[in-house]
């Protein structure tokens, strides 16, 4: 972690903080990442704004990371308020409209955008529209910047085919005060192990009965992979319910 | 808009409407009157006007300025060149295509049967439309069907396969010698202008086959006329990939004829299941285009169904989603993120349980409880809560998606009803297949609710769906216990029930521990009706297992898993779910022989019975391997077909599909993630990497085959089947090891194709070959 505190800084809770956008890009798990640093805030009883373009928002392992660092993952949980967008013209919605009406106008607010350009990634929108959305959603990321508000942005490269939407990560860039590149490490294999992993068995009191309970998760199955991280959450707790 | 009619004699006929499509654009009336300027200024023949018309989330009735575009033609480019001058405002309808919505305002649909007055110029004077596309029975208009491919198994030709041209007509077979390339275009030139199809049905033809005749065509200056409609050319549309769920998907190019249509059996979401019958039946649901509709996933054509609805309503249709997930807390997620509830199967083997299904749970949670994407979490209905995550249900307002939903899933209820009822026959598979389409378009109506591109799609609305769908579970399983029933098993709309016993166990002498007595599942009516009556979805009885084995997992034989296991219902029917036959990577070898073995063991009567046939299944196990180990297969039964996750030069670790794969791009293919290989196992433990495997275009048959590794595949589909009877893999392999066949390899079908050159067909392929070299 140590490489990353200068961008994490971004969330620290000071009127004095010199950085007021970070940007983290590169091809590690960035929003692991920034989730560390999501729960720090949390757990000082600040709220966090989480807008996700993604849908790579971890519940499970806020959960786990509150646990040990001695909180109650409901507690930090609740002080996180969350906003996901599927399609680049949500996410401009969600940053030029929304976080602005949510957050208050006097106080200085955490915002955290994870997968900030996944969705103006897609092919299907053009180019240039996605340049003008990056563009509109870069100055007013800036404008509530200047409001004495701090953000911290993820995003990763385009995937090869399109590399000429780099250009979008560049704009990014030219709007924050603090970027840095993180790079995954070569995978392993208990990656794989985890992935394969897809049952996530809990106690519910009532459902129990002999049998055990699963939830699939049907519409995202990559989500289901978390399934060792949910157990090890309730094993932790005794029993309790999602 | 020209209009392709076949009368109720099959001649074709080429009619032209007037029709003029219209978008809208919504904003504050200053910035829509500068709309208004604009457009004069630009000089495009449309006409612009002041109406209302409402939108979906609130409900309200709104000011649009509504373009309506006299030129067909440009009515792509003038949405396109206004949105991108005034890029702020907000759009509707623009792009919605121009058959779809010339079927709206006709009130028409794909092969309606239809009553036309003409004038002389034959313009439609009015149309009106005699069907409908709820009918359960509905006459198709009588085709002319010709059939082009390459001779021989239908192999990818993109991956070097070269075989002579084959045409089809009604009972005649035609092989093209490809020698003359003059002869050949001038022969088919001939039999498409004699023999008229309406329908041209290929094997890559989208690929591969129209594209190289048409580059033939013009090179020698011979046209061929692949459309009815001469005054244009074959629409072409290059292959891609993309991402969607998070894999790669590919698809190839697209041939679309005007006048007639052209589809590619390989390039077609026509499924064994619903084959032409399903494929007809979604357009005229969906009214998208048959060319269109065999060409894209069925979640298209639920979409398309909700963009009809909502034209009916005078809904708009937004150009953009552009409403984000309102906001929650990580607490809020963790209630709501979920799927659907499943309740680990009991292991092992099972006797006289019943399967229950919610019918197409969550379509109908959406048509009976009203979910759409406008009623969630609206402020007038506070009472009307959804269990577990408490969004709030309209019950003012019916949904935009339950009512698009509900009257599809009445029809396929309907046809199911028929189904039941009917001896088999023609009829019944017409039925059938309709039915299995719906399924489609209701499987993916759901999926849509969350999925990015659904116009009318959004994330409360789908998770306010699965805690519906879990409740209903839940209920069904509480309901079913304090009946005195055991569930055995419960996975999102289904499950499993039999008397409270224990299950039974075997031994390895085949002898079972039966406790209890054979039950005689009576009645499952009064369940049926007591689940439907407390969660208000319909559930009904699938079936009665005579036996059913739920698997375990791959990876660990002590944990149970969903969708593993293998059943017989009363009536000797199999149902298998999870096991290398219902697998696509499974060589056809394999399948065939589990099939055997499964047909064998479906002849049981009882657990009991079961047992006594594990000596049978070993046989027939034993005359597969050796088989394999004589020789004796045929190598296309020895094919493995996998999905490229990416590039192929992109894979680190050679995995036998890597090395197929690179040596493909060796011999000048060009592949893309997300495209199929097919790949035979030569020797998994060569030395050199390139003797692993080989791609099955390159596999001629007079080289060996990895005849162990091929006997491993075999022996994890025996492990598979005979694994709740209590044989292990081990146990398998010693009776089914080496020297009990032939020792010799017998001599082998040589590939028949030896020939070097296959004509003009390939000329091109070949030059492009040579030109990736
Ligand atoms: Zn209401």
């Amino acid at each position: 972690m140590q490489s990353h505190t200068r961008c994490l800084r971004v969330l620290d809770d000071s009127a004095y903080n010199p950085i007021q956008i970070a940007l983290l890009f590169g091809n590690a798990d960035l929003t692991r990442l920034a989730l560390f640093g999501i729960v720090r805030v949390a757990a000082e009883q600040r709220a966090v704004w989480v807008l996700d373009g993604g849908n790579s928002f971890d519940a499970y392992f806020v959960a786990r990371l509150a646990r040990g660092w001695g909180m109650a993952p409901e507690v930090v949980l609740s002080r996180i308020q969350l906003s996901r967008a599927f399609t680049c013209y949500q996410m401009s919605e969600l940053i030029t409209r929304r976080l602005g009406a949510a957050i208050h106008p006097s106080a200085s607010a955490t915002i955290a955008c994870l997968d900030l350009l996944e969705t103006f990634y897609d092919d299907d929108v053009a180019l240039a529209d996605a340049i003008r959305l990056v563009r509109t959603v870069a100055a007013r990321l800036g404008d509530l910047a200047k409001r004495g508000n701090h953000i911290l942005i993820t995003a990763r490269e385009p995937r090869a085919g399109l590399r000429e939407r780099m250009v979008l990560l560049d704009l990014l860039k030219a709007s924050a005060q603090q970027v840095e590149r993180v790079d995954a490490p070569a995978p392993t294999s208990t990656a794989r192990t985890v992935a394969t992993q897809r049952q996530l068995v809990f106690a519910r009191g009532d459902l129990v009965n002999g049998t055990n309970v699963t939830f699939v998760y049907a519409s995202d199955f990559e989500r289901a992979n978390r399934a060792g991280e949910i157990q090890a959450c309730f094993a932790a707790r005794g029993s309790g319910s999602v | 808009m020209i209009v392709w009619v076949i009368d109720t004699e099959g001649r074709a006929h080429c009619l032209r409407d007037t029709f003029t499509p219209a978008f809208f654009v919504g904003g504050d009336p200053a910035e829509l009157l500068a709309v208004a300027h604009f457009l004069i200024d630009q000089g495009w023949s449309v006409k612009a006007s002041r109406t209302k018309r409402t939108e979906l989330f609130s409900g309200h009735s709104i000011g649009v300025l509504q373009v309506e575009v006299t030129n067909l033609n440009l009515f792509t480019i003038i949405f396109e060149r206004l949105t991108s001058a005034k890029p702020r405002l907000s759009y509707y309808n623009g792009d919605i295509s121009l058959p779809q919505m010339y079927f709206f305002a006709r009130n028409a649909f794909p092969l309606a049967f239809c009553h036309f007055v003409l004038n002389g110029d034959n313009r439609i004077l009015t149309l009106e439309v005699d069907d409908s596309p709820w009918a359960l029975d509905y006459k198709l208009p009588p085709l002319k069907r010709m059939v082009i491919r390459l001779e021989g198994d239908a192999i990818n030709p993109n991956h070097g396969y070269r075989a002579p041209l084959v045409v089809e007509t009604e009972g005649a077979t035609r092989e093209l010698n490809g020698d003359d390339p003059r002869a050949l275009l001038e022969t088919l030139r001939d039999l498409l202008m004699r023999h008229d199809p309406d329908l041209i049905v290929t094997d890559w033809g989208d690929s591969f086959i129209l594209p190289r005749l048409l580059q033939m065509s013009k090179k020698y200056n011979i046209p061929l006329p692949f459309n009815r409609d001469p005054s244009r050319p074959p629409q072409f549309r290059p292959p891609h990939s993309y991402f969607s769920y998070g894999r790669i998907v590919y698809k190839t190019a697209s041939q679309v004829l005007f006048g007639r249509w052209h589809i590619d059996r390989h390039n077609a979401f026509l499924t064994d299941d619903y084959g032409l019958e399903g494929a007809f039946e979604i357009a005229r649901l969906t009214q998208i285009p048959v060319q269109r509709v065999v060409r894209t996933s069925t979640g298209t054509g639920i979409s398309a169904m909700e963009i009809a609805t909502a034209y009916r309503r005078g809904v708009l249709v937004p150009w953009h989603k552009q409403e984000p997930e309102a906001w929650k807390s990580g607490l809020d997620l963790v209630r709501s993120d979920k799927g659907g509830l499943v309740y680990q199967p009991v292991l092992g083997l099972h006797e006289d349980v019943a399967e229950i299904d919610f019918v197409s749970m969550y379509p109908s949670i959406m048509a009976r409880l009203n979910v759409s994407p406008e009623t969630v979490n609206c402020k007038c209905c506070p009472d009307n809560r959804v269990p577990e995550i408490g969004y709030s249900i309209c019950k003012k307002r019916r949904g935009l998606v339950p009512e698009t939903v509900e009257p599809l899933i009445r029809k396929r209820v309907e046809y199911k009803k028929r189904i039941r009822e009917m001896p088999d026959g023609p009829e019944r598979e017409v039925y059938r297949r309709r039915q299995s389409a719906h399924k489609w378009l209701l499987v993916t109506c759901f999926g849509y609710l969350g999925y990015k591109n659904a116009r009318f799609g959004r994330i409360e609305a789908h998770e306010a769906v699965t805690a519906y769908g879990r409740e209903c579970l839940l209920r069904a399983k509480e309901i079913a216990e304090s009946r005195g029933l055991r569930v055995l098993h419960a996975n999102v709309d289904s499950v499993w029930v039999a008397q409270d016993r224990r299950p039974l166990t075997a031994d390895r002498d085949g002898s079972a521990a039966v406790s209890g007595q054979r039950s005689v599942v009576s009645d499952y009516d009064a369940l049926l009706e007591e689940i439907t009556q407390v969660t208000r979805i319909p559930i009904a009885l699938e079936g009665i297992y005579r036996w059913v084995a739920f698997l375990p997992s791959r990876q660990d034989e002590k944990m149970s898993v969903a969708n593993r296991y293998i059943g017989v219902f009363e009536e000797g029917e199999i149902k298998m779910r999870g096991i290398e036959t219902r697998r696509r990577d499974t060589p056809p070898f394999v399948v065939a022989a589990q099939m055997e073995m499964l047909q064998v063991l479906a002849s049981a009567e009882s657990c009991k019975e079961l047992k006594t046939l594990v000596p049978r299944v070993i046989e027939i196990a034993c005359a597969y391997a050796d088989a394999l180990r004589s020789g004796q297969v045929p190598y296309q039964n020895l094919v493995i077909t996998k999905r490229l996750s990416r590039d192929p030069m992109a894979y680190s670790k050679d995995t036998l599909l890597a090395i197929a794969a690179k040596e493909l791009l060796g011999s000048g293919v060009e592949l893309s993630p997300g495209e199929s290989i097919q790949y035979i196992i030569t020797e998994e433990h060569a030395h050199a990497k390139i003797d692993r495997a080989r791609p099955f275009v390159h596999y001629r048959g007079q080289e060996p085959y990895d005849a162990e590794k091929y006997v491993e595949l075999l022996l994890r589909a025996v492990e598979t089947v005979l694994i709740p009877l209590g044989v292990d893999g081990s146990q398998i392999a010693e009776w089914v090891k080496e020297g009990t066949g032939e020792a010799e390899r017998a001599q082998r079908d040589l590939a028949k194709k030896t020939v070097e050159s296959w004509g003009p067909l390939f000329e091109f392929a070949e030059r492009a070959k040579v030109a990736t070299r």
